[in-house]
């Protein structure tokens, strides 16, 4: 085994890879993305790694008036010279036919005399749409999914004697998850940059995304969750072939921490008002809600399925730890709800007050059926037989699909604006990259 | 501070090579010998799937566009499933044969994602060429991971396996980001560098 | 056909595995061939402005880097193997 490590460690030394391409792609820009310039440049200068033809420049003000005039080619440098601009910000569009017949196209954003905004914020973004609200709920999903059931192994399954059919099935839907939560972060994430570069799909797949991962904290979440996860995914799956258990543990402390990378690239980060402990909160609260919520399925899918004595140990011991989770959530969530609300009637006048109603509503019939479970199921457990535990595995699978509803109004809740508090500037706020 | 695509290529043909000399080790002694040690039996499996996982850095960093992110997380991927499936029946913790298509599937959908990721033709430039190449002989040579499903021993095919591995290891190891190929340089591909 | 002596059926995969070491060797001399040939792979000979990565990057020198890695891990171990059975069978 020693020689075998000693193999993987040189040819992990020898392949820490970063980068690779092939078609026109750019080298360099001026100005840089999101740059805050003092004065307005004199033009917009592009530099391709190959010689690209027909380029097409834009330089839009907030209002989406063009000051950019004709672009010009010199080598696989294009250039647009622009009128002189006034103090503000500027979104940068191009295309540019590629050798390979291709349109590769971009977007960034720079800053005369103010802090540049995002390229999220660019002149022409769209804002998430239905699908993204969709992928964003099954994203969340696969979250709760992969904390919940390395959770439910670790801490309700502790000690107990776990047959290989419940081990294995946990194994599955934290792998399932896992895969479920890279993919869907790939498509979530290109789904975003789409709306910032408004690309029909064929050209899209040209489009450079690098103003977008490389200089927002969405792309820098991305990246880091990318490959948090990926580590995850080899985690669990070494714990499977090597049937060592402990070998769970790094990967969900691993995917509690990446979680971060949702609450620090989300309203609790970026928005007016946010600051260390709003982040803090919302991580808190999103990881105590997808042990909850994660724990539930991996109970119902994975371990009811067994004998009657893992399951009675199994739901008392759950049962006891989703009193804390859900006193997590609910604080936490009730801490951000006063931040983003200032104003109690923003809870019913405003879209974000609304959709957080619902939640809420959906959030106390959980809550119900959580109690119901914890002060009426669980005391009958102990002499409880087939045909009652039959019924309490049906009533957990009503909670949980409760608590997957409450998921999907979070993840609209997610792509939607609260108010802006009163005394807060927009512009500063938004020029904190998200 | 990121390396050329070339360098990255570079690094993965290091990987690739060693792949390719202990399947060409492996075809060469007797399996016995082979199996002596545990960890050799999980060697080329494991590389493959480390390979993988160093896979994502590659696709998160390089998003200069859509498709080559893709490209780049299908490679990952294919490489993981591809090594996991391998390692699973090594360790014995999978049974059914059919799993071993899981390599001969991860090299077709990898040479698919080479040619359908390379817009340019083959002589544009040096990397256009070997990203055609690499495609095709991924998709070609899925033909004896394919066969070694129904026949395990043939040497033949566990050979050409091997080989392919070494070849797509030259291949990379040929790679120059703008260089000519056999004297063709397109010039929209830009100045070649050293 | 005559039968095979003993000697030769031990010998046999004692030299197939000592075979393997040699293509690990032959890696390290096509590395060190390559460096020759083209000696302008290797930044490290005239570096002039370079960056990190292509002062660390040098590909005669990765496939020789291989080549030794798998003599040094794989192979030798393979030959000792192999001549730690032919004793034990003898």
């Amino acid at each position: 085994m020693r020689r075998l490590a000693l193999v993987l460690a040189a040819l992990v030394a020898l392949a820490i890879p970063v980068a690779a391409g092939a078609h026109a792609t750019l080298k360099s820009v001026s100005p840089g993305f999101q740059q805050e310039l003092a004065s307005a440049p004199p033009a917009i200068v592009l530099t391709f790694d190959q010689i690209v033809s027909f380029p097409s420049i834009e330089v839009l003000d907030q209002k989406g008036h063009n000051w950019a005039l004709p672009a010009t080619i010199d080598d696989t440098i294009v250039k647009a010279a622009i009128r002189q601009l006034p103090r503000g910000n500027y979104t940068v569009r191009w295309h540019a036919l590629s050798a390979d017949s291709h349109v590769v196209s971009g977007v960034w954003t720079f800053g005369v005399g103010v802090p540049a905004l995002p390229p999220t914020e660019a002149y022409g973004a769209s804002g998430p749409t239905r699908t993204e609200h969709i992928v964003r709920w099954l994203y969340f999903g696969a979250l709760a999914t992969v904390i919940g059931a390395l959770g439910v192994r670790l801490l309700c399954l502790r000690g107990l004697v776990v047959p290989p059919g419940v081990e294995k099935r946990i194994l599955l839907i934290a792998g399932l998850g896992t895969a479920a939560f890279l993919e869907l972060g790939i498509l979530a994430f290109c789904m975003r940059c789409e709306d910032v570069l408004q690309l029909p799909f064929g050209k899209f797949l040209y489009g450079d995304l690098s103003p977008i991962s490389g200089g927002t904290r969405f792309g820098t979440a991305f990246i880091a969750m990318t490959l948090g996860f990926a580590v995850v995914a080899a985690f669990v799956y070494l714990s499977w072939l090597l049937d060592r258990t402990d070998l769970l543990w790094p990967p969900f402390l691993l995917a509690i921490g990446f979680a971060s990378g949702i609450s620090l690239s989300g309203h609790d980060a970026v928005d007016p008002g946010s600051f260390w402990a709003t982040e803090l909160a919302d991580w808190v609260h999103l990881v105590a809600a997808s042990l909850w919520v994660g724990g539930l399925l991996a109970l119902v899918l994975a371990v009811w399925p067994a004998g009657a004595a893992l399951r009675v140990a199994g739901f008392v011991r759950f049962s006891r730890l989703a009193v804390w989770l859900v006193a997590i959530t609910l604080g936490a969530g009730t801490y951000l709800a006063i931040v983003r609300l200032p104003h109690l009637h923003d809870l019913w006048r405003t879209g974000y007050g609304q959709t957080l109603i619902v939640k809420l509503s959906l959030v106390s019939v959980a809550l119900f059926l959580g109690a119901a479970h914890h002060f009426v199921v669980r005391p009958r457990l102990e002499r409880a037989g087939d045909t009652f535990l039959a019924r309490a595995g049906r009533s957990l699978a009503a909670e949980l699909a409760v608590a997957v509803a409450v998921l999907l109004v979070a993840a609209v809740l997610t792509d939607s604006k609260p108010p802006i508090p009163p005394g807060s500037i927009p512009n500063a706020a938004a020029a904190v990259p998200r | 501070m990121e390396p050329q695509a070339e360098m990255v290529h570079w690094l993965f043909a290091g990987g690739l090579l060693f792949l390719g000399l202990v399947l060409l080790c492996e075809v060469l002694v007797d399996e016995e010998t082979w199996r002596k040690r545990a960890w050799r039996v999980y060697l080329w499996p494991g590389v493959a799937f480390g390979m993988g996982v160093l896979m994502w850095p590659v696709m998160t960093f390089f998003t200069n566009s859509a498709i080559h992110m893709l490209a780049h997380g299908s490679w990952a991927q294919a490489l993981m499933i591809a090594g996991g499936a391998e390692l699973g029946l090594a360790r014995g913790k999978l049974h059914s044969r059919w799993w071993k298509l899981a390599i001969p599937i991860g090299l077709v959908v990898s040479g698919l994602a080479f040619l359908l990721h390379e817009q340019n033709p083959w002589f544009f430039a040096r990397s256009a060429f070997l990203h055609h190449l690499n495609g095709w002989t991924l998709v070609i040579g899925s033909i004896f991971p394919f066969g070694l499903v129904w026949r395990p021993n043939s040497v033949v095919l566990r050979t050409g396996f091997a080989l392919m591995f070494v070849a797509l290891a030259v291949m990379l190891f040929c790679d120059r980001d703008v260089a000519p190929i056999f004297g063709h340089l397109s010039p929209l591909a830009g100045v070649p560098h050293r | 056909m005559a039968p095979r002596s003993t000697t030769e059926h031990r010998t046999r995969p004692r030299g197939r595995a000592q075979l393997a070491e040699g293509l690990g060797w032959l890696t390290v001399a096509a590395g060190v061939v390559w460096a020759i040939v083209q000696p302008d792979r290797l930044t490290l000979l005239h570096p002039f402005h370079q960056g990190f990565w292509w002062l660390v990057i040098e590909p005669p020198l990765l496939v020789m880097l291989v080549g030794a890695i798998f003599v040094f891990t794989v192979a030798r171990p393979l030959v000792a193997d192999q001549e730690e059975r032919d004793g034990a069978a003898s």
